[in-house]
């Protein structure tokens, strides 16, 4: 509410009163203040990180006349050892702790860190600055102000997607702010503040209560459901704030990459992954599949390549196992569709590949959702009827109508149905669509967006209710 | 599309943006605050003050955070829109309330098998220490057992009846135990309405409807009183609170009057005498249910005049007490109230304050919600 009401219109207000000259200092400076509302400390770490970056993307420049020849390379490498130093620091120290205490039996404390907000996503952010300046791809940034702002850019700062330097590297000197673009880009935020605040929550809740209930109210029916609500719960909050950046982008003049493309309507999981946060699987694509060597030396190292890729992505999304066996899970079925499933799958009829690939997509989810190992094989066993619970009881109905027309909105909203049916609205009544039709739904998103917010932190205090 | 529309449409957009952010912007920091909100029955977050050192401690982003969200202009509309987009959802059940049919909310129950097993037990403590003295209670079921007809077909609200039953079963058997289930569900089925569609609380018929069944459970004459009735309209309880729809509908209140019967209403701890059991300063107020004595207060010494029996009473009680206080007041010429939640460490314990008072019987009147939750009936074995 902070953010929307008075972050908000106060950067945009100054930096639309600003010239132009002075717009990245206001991005840069209102960015900080974003960042360090919630946690004051780590902006420090961050500026030392882009400090990190801008000298060793200035040394990483292969071009530059007069250098020594391992200066670049040094300073690449550097900076992979900060970046990656940073992340397995903050991030999974404790984890390895825990992990070496239970295996050899040590007394290790663990340190009371808290892992700074948005650290997996700028750190590879300003790493791939650097491996793109040294592989030629993008001129170093002379400017620390400019290279700040793009790292620090606050609409991308906390949940991606993840910019990369070189897509926006001209947008940081010199873009064009117009009512198009920031048109665009109401709509847009609007949208994802949308399937955050209304149906993420939503759906979320059902997740939470379904995975809370004690085991003698749950059923196999129960478990599927709270897991397909979890699959619906992830992509409207991932892609809603993916979709809230990509909008605030365009009310500041930046293209941002899209990151999602209605992933749910994947017919196998190598579609899936094009379409499912596309800015962390290119990245990885670009930065360790293909340096390894990608597919161009031969079967079995691909193979290799597939799985370290896969094992890492799991990792990057936390520092646990479930995350781990969740990459190595998908590496598994990308590596068998790669060698003969995705012509089987071409074979046969489409609604079963989709089925094959929305259920291989919710196991995942399952995966995916517990961090606690012995509660995710609970609800592995739940799902698959291996614990003694009823297929379905009287709990699950009682969900199950409360819930079933969210269900059916969730379904619709992860297809691009909408954007047809705008699409044809459009063509058919261009003035009517454009000028009433999509300020309306604008204006309704907004308002139940807000009331959904103020329902959340609206709580009647009725402890002398009797 | 020409580009003139175009044009217009973009515009369009954007104003409805700015307006909206900056609307809500300047609605909250330049308008007066409010100091307390009837609808949520608590404080407002005022603006934070600012030091740097709050600012270090992350407490200043805090307060700032929860003074907008309180702060928020019309946040009680809001709100009221968020139920009832939940409701086109179908969640029926909102805040632990179920949107009945007949525009009945029914609070969900669900039993705490611990708390009530202790407060079984206190209660016969109490029987033990107050040997000698007669000792009767009146367990009261809420809306959702008794208008359970009300709720929608699907739930998972837990049957009343199974707590009445164990309650009745661990009790000690000299204490006479009264549950109005039948009379108060006979009486919905008549047409009357013994619950508040917005509140938690009976309502003064349903309160009356338990009376004369509990007097005539006990062999008690009949209530023979008089009364004439007030009403106050656009009563919206509790129950409505928790989940605010634009759809409710309002409750009326009865506030009944024996005139022919002088009263003497003394709140002890707060010396003050009146002479009526009404608090008409809530009338206006969101709160009405407070108009009966209002509140809740530790011990409420009321004297009548021309009571139908020269007796003095011990009620040991909730707040489901107070609008049935007009039919206690014409039975028995001498009755305390007393409320365990706010009778603590004072001079008498209550066997004690039987004993001094000669008091002639203790009444426990309480409801199942409230004795299946509260913490303080072990007040009462002190």
């Amino acid at each position: 509410m902070v953010f929307l009401f008075l972050f908000l219109p106060i950067v945009l207000m100054l930096y639309y009163a600003s010239p132009r000259k002075v717009r990245n200092l206001i991005l840069f400076v209102f960015s900080l203040v974003f960042y360090a509302w919630g946690e004051p400390k780590y902006v420090f770490l961050m500026i030392a990180s882009t400090i990190v970056a801008y000298i060793t993307g200035l040394l990483a420049d292969k071009t530059k006349k007069g250098r020594k020849p391992w200066v670049p390379k040094v300073s690449l490498i550097v900076a992979i050892l900060w970046n990656m130093g940073l992340l397995l620091f903050f991030k999974y120290t404790n984890f390895f702790i825990e992990n070496a205490n239970s295996i050899f039996g040590l007394s290790i404390e663990k340190m009371g860190l808290v892992m700074p907000i948005g650290i997996s996503f700028y750190s590879f952010q300003t790493l791939s600055y650097v491996i793109d300046v040294y592989r030629g791809d993008v001129k170093a940034q002379k400017n620390y102000l400019t290279l700040g702002t793009y790292v620090a850019l606050f609409p991308q700062l906390i949940a991606g997607p993840i910019v990369r330097y070189k897509d926006v590297a001209e947008q940081m000197a010199k873009r064009k702010e117009t009512i198009s673009n920031f048109a665009q880009g109401v709509h847009r935020f609007t949208i994802g503040l949308g399937k955050k605040v209304i149906l993420a929550n939503s759906i979320g809740a059902l997740f939470d209560a379904i995975s809370n209930s004690p085991q003698d109210q749950m059923s196999v029916t129960a478990s599927w459901m709270g897991i397909i609500a979890y699959t619906f719960q992830i992509y409207f909050d991932f892609s809603g704030y993916s979709d809230m950046a990509i909008g605030l982008g365009k009310m500041f003049g930046f293209d941002f990459l899209e990151n999602f493309n209605y992933p749910y309507i994947s017919d196998s999981i190598t579609e899936f992954w094009r379409r499912w946060h596309m800015s962390l699987s290119s990245w990885f694509r670009d930065y360790v599949y293909i340096p390894l060597g990608g597919n161009r030396k031969g079967k079995v190292r691909q193979c290799v390549n597939i799985m370290i890729v896969w094992f890492l992505t799991g990792f990057w999304h936390g520092a646990n196992w479930n995350f781990m066996i969740w990459g190595v899970y998908f590496g598994i079925i990308l590596l068998c569709e790669k060698l003969f499933l995705l012509k089987a799958l071409k074979k046969i009829p489409k609604f079963i590949s989709h089925i094959y690939a929305l259920m291989l997509i919710v196991i995942g989810w399952g995966i995916f959702a517990f961090d606690d190992f012995g509660k995710l094989t609970q609800n592995f066993k739940n799902m698959f009827g291996l614990s003694g619970v009823d297929f379905a009881n009287h709990q699950t109905l009682v969900w199950f109508t409360g819930y079933a027309l969210t269900f059916v909105i969730l379904i619709f909203t992860s297809t691009p149905l909408i954007k047809k049916i705008g699409e044809r609205l459009k063509k058919a009544v261009p003035a009517v669509y454009s000028c009433v039709l999509q300020p309306l739904m604008v204006m309704a998103i907004l308002l139940i967006s807000t009331a959904y917010l103020a329902g959340n932190s609206f709580n009647p205090f009725l402890y002398f209710r009797f | 599309m020409s580009k003139k529309t175009e044009r217009i449409s973009q515009i369009i957009m954007v104003s409805i943006f700015i307006i909206f952010i900056l609307g809500f912007c300047v609605w909250t920091f330049f308008t007066k605050d409010r100091q307390f909100s009837e609808m949520e029955n608590r404080n407002l977050a005022q603006f934070p003050e600012f030091s740097w050192k709050q600012l270090k401690e992350g407490k200043f982003t805090q307060e700032l955070e929860s003074y907008m969200s309180d702060q928020l202009p019309f946040k009680d509309s809001l709100v009221t829109l968020k139920t009832d987009t939940d409701r086109l959802l179908m969640h029926n059940l909102q805040n632990g309330v179920y949107f009945g049919s007949d525009g009945y909310y029914l609070q969900n129950y669900k039993e705490f098998p611990v708390q009530v097993n202790k407060n079984i037990g206190y209660v016969n403590e109490l029987a033990e220490l107050c040997k000698g003295t007669e000792i009767d209670f009146m367990l009261v079921p809420n809306s959702i057992s008794v208008m359970s007809d009300k709720l929608p077909s699907v739930n998972n609200t837990e049957d009343q009846q199974k707590t009445i039953d164990k309650i009745r079963a661990g009790l000690d058997k000299s204490i006479k135990f009264y549950c109005p289930m039948d009379e108060l569900k006979k009486a919905a089925a008549d047409g009357a309405q013994p619950y508040y569609k917005t509140d938690h609380h009976w309502t003064s018929d349903g309160a009356r409807v338990a009376f004369d069944g509990f007097m005539k459970f006990l062999g008690e004459d009949e209530l023979k009183a008089k009364y004439d009735v007030k009403e106050l309209k656009d009563f919206m309880g509790t129950l409505y609170s928790k989940a605010p729809s634009a759809f409710s509908a309002k409750d009326t209140m009865k506030l009944y009057t024996d005139t022919n019967n002088k009263l003497t209403v003394k709140y002890v701890d707060q010396n003050k005498t009146t002479d009526t059991l009404f608090d008409s300063s809530f009338q206006d107020k969101k709160d009405k249910y407070s108009t009966f004595l209002g509140g809740n207060f530790p011990v409420v010494e009321i004297k009548a005049d021309n009571a139908q029996q020269d007796k003095k009473v011990l009620i040991l009680k909730d707040s489901y007490a107070n609008c049935a206080m007009p039919y206690f007041t014409s039975m028995y010429s001498d009755v305390t109230m007393m409320d365990m939640r706010y009778y603590h460490m004072q001079k008498l314990t209550v066997s004690e304050y039987v004993k001094q008072n000669k008091i002639d019987k203790v009444i426990l009147l309480y409801n199942v919600d409230f004795f299946n939750t509260d913490t303080n009936f072990v007040e009462m074995t002190f």
